[in-house]
């Protein structure tokens, strides 16, 4: 065949694919609600306007200034503790470096009032002088599993006023491996959640984690417990640790509860009934990379959880809830959510939630709104005292022909959110806007190195880094304008 | 059609930019527009000068640097200073008389091509090697930016070393010809464009297949020729080239595949295998696509390359796998590896030496991570343990039909298995998803996830389907569409691509919770 007769073969293919891509609906055919054909649009064929992509340099700029930190400062010293004990006198003093103008997106408060976080902003500036254990919870769904976006705030927070250890622990390891403790479990035990695909408990009972298990003594032979050990991979202010806290009550019959560090026994204790929750606390040596609880008995108790913190200063804590929208906790047993609440001293609650929202198609999301309000309210009634960040849907995205968009229906779903937030006299972190507003999402996943998964939705944990710096610096802005309150009122 | 003109008119300057210049947002891949429109423009200029052996030449190795350049921006001086390197001792060696002159040219050679092969793809892995040993806290610049913001007062990024593409292919096929020179197989190429266009040929620049000097030198001093069979041959295999990287690699890689390795936490365990399975899938889609791709687009210019694939997935065992899969690149290291360590001259135990120590090598070839050894690792083994398990096993000369199947199956899950290592992010993520693959079960979630997937699954299902059809079935299928006349080929090619377009701008498949 003649080169030239298969250049004519060639060049007429282009031609009609051509004349059928200016002749193609732009918007492409339906067919059904699965099947849309598309078609090359001419309008991208040569050239696409990048000008009406978000611009994401202050992302960039944020990602380069973390990689830079990261290799620095943050490289996990393995397995030795050669951290400053604290000394009493300790008074946080803002960090002088730090510039208001980094801040990409700042807190919302409601028009009335912009000092609600002052109380917490207070707790937080006496906890480590004051010798007290404060604790701020992070719930949200599945944009937060695996310790994501809580750890690299908690270590902020944790360098900047004190404080140490990883916080409220799982019952039972939820979501494969963290990087933050490993967990191992021995014996039988069988979960209960309010949310998600997890059986429900008949009562109702949760604690703090929306979580609970029990043992069931299926194998005697093997005690039912957990084993907690020190991961080379976390932060070094969540490798310092000296007590533990056991969450559990409603024990039809005694049982003996052992606490081991290092494989020695720490504390041995019989455990009477109670139809009550319970609060266990338990000082243990600094060097203990490993710490095992045991249970003997014959029934099991509810157990909500564990923490392992220093014991003042701040503690974070990670509550994942895979599938979730939030809009469980008024599902949970009030008593016990009220308890744990007081005597844990929690002093700032942020809800991070909205994803599980979007596939849901509404022309209206007041449905919603009115839902997440609901929680909020509950929030209120059982810690009036304590403040709530609400942090919103992030962008996502949803593919439109050859190119990717944001779900139609993200901006609808966070001003619901924030209408309830800001409503409820809570403060709101537009996340969304943060990442760059709408359309932002590709740019995330195509960002080198990628700041989000190619599923469009979750973050990378590097991306997830960069969330968390976006709104600890939120945050820090509104302790120094507390801070700076503070000092010109003593003055 | 008037807003469109003027809206390019309006934009001429960036459309110009987007057509000569390197962007490194949009490098000319096989599944760009724009490399079918050059391809077909260089086709139609080729078409008139196809009878002038050296303008032929020529004019192909111009277009060959122009498209690297616009794959990989500056980088194609990289790609000059090789070929010129490669020219040079090519012709010292031939030249030189005694046997140690030659070995010094030839080993020149070989040092200035794997060092710049080092420097780009293995400084980190390098660095870091040192800095956990030594504990020191040394940092990766780029020398060669900093030379070029020196000497040119360029502004090039030093911060971190730039992979540029296809480096490991034509390096290789580089050090191919100096050593087939040396070893007189071949004698040196006079024209120094004869041999930039051989280093340089687009179709197989960036991802092969590694050509031998021996076999493409002597076609470019043939006449174009192009038979109506060998046409219809390269059309099919450009179609099916894009059928297999886009409308199965590309849509299970985004949809699923991706997703799971990312974060193997939020899967089960079956998503975790299936996951795993897929990637097998995709891998061979994507790879033995491109070839195909690359292939059919050489033939078109009447240059034939070697088949790089033999459905890999039939294989019996492990070694017999890679004689099937990137078998360029198997032969390459064979020859230019194997074989020069003393390949199975040497007794039993340096021969699994030799074998291990090329697979191990393979393996970082990948890339330049500890993972890519554990798999090259892995390979090696595998390879090795079916020496021994063949003198024993009962089953090894059975004709029996579920003894072939269970071979198939069980070498097909062990390349899958190392896999594993090949893709996840890291180590700690490939451990990971072994664990998740064991712990994870959630068996009353099966049926749900199998109706979940579906698509996912029939399009697995579908490529497994075609790769496992006897070869004389797709011969037959394939004649088929050789023997079509132009005007049916041409509807055929047309609404191929029409299909194809729609599972590239396919909606994405729901992301979706089992586990909880």
């Amino acid at each position: 065949m003649k080169p030239g007769k298969t250049f004519l073969f060639l060049f007429l293919v282009a031609l009609v694919l051509l004349i059928i891509a200016f002749l193609f609906p732009e918007k492409g055919i339906y067919v059904s609600d699965d099947l849309k054909l598309h078609f090359l649009n001419p309008n991208k064929l040569i050239y696409t306007d990048s000008s009406k992509t978000p611009n994401i340099s202050n992302i960039v700029e944020i990602t380069a200034s973390l990689q830079d930190t990261i290799s620095k400062e943050e490289l996990p010293v393995a397995d030795s503790l050669d951290i400053k004990t604290d000394t009493t006198e300790f008074i946080p003093q803002p960090d002088k470096t730090f510039n208001p103008k980094k801040v990409v997106r700042a807190l919302e408060f409601p028009s009335t009032n912009d000092t609600i976080l002052y109380p917490f902003f207070r707790e937080l500036y006496y906890a480590k002088s004051h010798h007290k254990l404060i604790r701020v919870l992070h719930y949200g769904d599945s944009q937060i599993e695996s310790d994501r976006i809580t750890s690299y705030i908690r270590n902020r927070l944790q360098k900047e006023f004190g404080g140490g250890g990883p916080g409220l622990q799982p019952p039972l390891p939820q979501y494969g491996k963290k990087n933050t403790i490993r967990h191992q479990i021995t014996g039988n035990w069988k979960a209960y959640s309010i949310y998600g695909r997890q059986e429900r408990y008949y009562n109702n009972r949760y604690g703090l984690m929306a979580y609970m298990a029990k043992f069931t003594q299926q194998d005697k032979s093997i005690l039912p417990g957990i084993v907690f050990e020190r991961s080379k991979k976390s932060y070094t202010t969540v490798k310092k640790y000296n007590q533990i806290q056991i969450l559990f009550g409603f024990n039809s019959s005694p049982f003996t509860l052992e606490i081991y560090a290092n494989d020695s026994l720490l504390h041995s204790e019989i455990i009477e009934e109670t139809f009550h929750p319970q609060l266990l606390s338990k000082s243990i040596p600094n060097d203990s990379k490993k710490i095992s609880i045991q249970y003997k008995g014959e029934s099991s108790p509810e157990l909500y959880g564990y923490t392992l913190d220093e014991n003042s200063g701040i503690a974070m804590d990670n509550i994942p809830m895979r599938g979730s929208s939030g809009t469980e906790f008024s599902k949970i047993n009030k008593e016990i959510l009220e308890y744990y609440f007081k005597k844990m001293q929690v002093k700032l609650i942020l809800l991070e939630f909205g994803g599980n929202v979007a596939p849901t198609q509404a022309k209206d999301y007041s449905f919603y709104g009115n839902q997440f309000k609901k929680q909020l309210r509950i929030f209120k009634e059982i810690a009036p005292d304590v403040p709530v960040i609400v942090i919103g849907i992030a962008d996502m995205s949803i593919k439109e022909g050859d190119s990717y968009v944001s779900f139609p229906n993200v901006e609808k779903i966070r001003d619901e959110m924030k209408k309830a937030c800001l409503d409820n006299h809570y403060v709101y972190w537009d996340l969304y806007e943060a990442m760059g507003g709408a359309n932002s999402m590709p740019q995330w996943v195509n960002a080198k190195p990628s700041l989000a998964a190619k599923d469009y939705i979750h973050f990378s944990s590097l991306g997830a880094n960069v969330v968390a710096e976006m709104f600890y610096n939120a945050l820090y802005k509104e302790y120094n304008q507390f801070y700076y309150a503070k000092i010109n009122s003593k003055e | 059609m008037t807003d469109l003109i003027q809206n390019w008119l309006s934009h001429s300057s960036d459309i110009i930019r987007a057509l000569f210049l390197y962007n490194p947002d949009a490098p000319l891949f096989f599944t760009r527009l724009y490399f079918w429109g050059f391809f077909i423009l260089v086709f139609g200029f080729y078409s008139a000068i196809y009878k002038f052996t050296s303008a032929r030449n020529f004019y192909l190795f111009i277009v060959s640097i122009f498209f690297y350049y616009k794959t990989s921006g500056l980088f194609f001086l990289l790609l000059l200073f090789t070929t010129l390197a490669c020219y040079f001792f090519g012709f010292k060696i031939h030249k030189s008389q005694s046997q140690w002159k030659r070995k010094t040219y030839l080993f020149l050679a070989v040092f200035i091509n794997l060092t710049i092969l080092a420097y780009f793809k293995y400084t980190y892995l390098l660095v870091d090697g040192i800095n956990a040993i030594l504990g020191t806290q040394i940092k990766v610049v780029d020398v060669l930016g900093e030379l070029g913001n020196f000497m040119f007062d360029a502004s090039f990024n030093i911060s971190h070393i730039v992979l540029p593409a296809g480096i490991s292919f034509y390096t290789f096929q580089a050090i191919s010809y100096v050593v087939d020179v040396y070893k007189n197989k071949l004698d040196p190429v006079k024209k120094f464009s004869d041999f930039g266009f051989y280093v340089s040929f687009f179709p197989q620049l960036v991802a092969g297949p590694i050509v031998r000097a021996s076999e493409f030198i002597p076609q470019m001093y043939k006449p174009y020729a192009l038979s109506k069979a060998e046409f219809g041959y390269a059309i099919f295999l450009i179609l099916n080239g894009l059928i297999k990287k886009i409308v199965v690699a590309d849509y299970l890689a985004t949809n699923f595949i991706d997703r799971v390795f990312e974060n193997p936490a939020l899967y089960t365990s079956l998503e975790n295998i299936l996951a795993t399975f897929a990637y097998s899938l995709q891998v061979y889609c994507d790879f033995s696509g491109y070839t195909d791709i690359a292939i059919g687009t050489a033939l078109v210019f009447g240059f034939k390359i070697p088949t790089n694939f033999n459905s890999p997935y039939k294989a019996l065992n492990v070694g017999d796998f890679w004689k099937r899969w990137h078998i360029s690149l198997s032969n390459w290291l064979k020859d230019y590896l194997y074989i020069p360590l003393g390949g199975n001259k040497k007794g039993v135990f340096r021969t699994e030496i030799n074998l291990m120590l090329t697979m191990l090598l393979g393996g970082l070839w990948h890339g330049a991570d500890i993972k890519f050894i554990i798999w090259g690792g892995l390979n090696g083994l595998g390879i090795i343990t079916y020496k021994y398990w063949r003198k024993i096993s009962p089953y090894e000369n059975s004709k029996w039909l579920i003894a072939h199947f269970w071979k198939i199956f069980f070498t097909f899950s062990f390349i899958s298995f190392t896999r594993i290592f090949f893709r996840a992010e890291s180590i700690e993520s490939a451990t990971e998803m072994l664990i998740q693959m064991g712990k994870y079960t959630r068996i009353e979630l099966i049926p749900e996830i199998i109706m979940s997937y579906a698509l996912i699954l029939s399009i697995m299902i579908f490529g497994f389907i075609i790769h496992w059809l006897p070869s004389r079935t797709k011969e037959i299928y394939r004649g088929w569409f050789i023997q079509m006349p132009l005007w049916l080929k041409f509807i055929v090619v047309i609404i191929t691509v029409f299909c194809i377009y729609q599972a590239y701008s396919s909606k994405m498949q729901a992301f979706i919770y089992f586990q909880f």
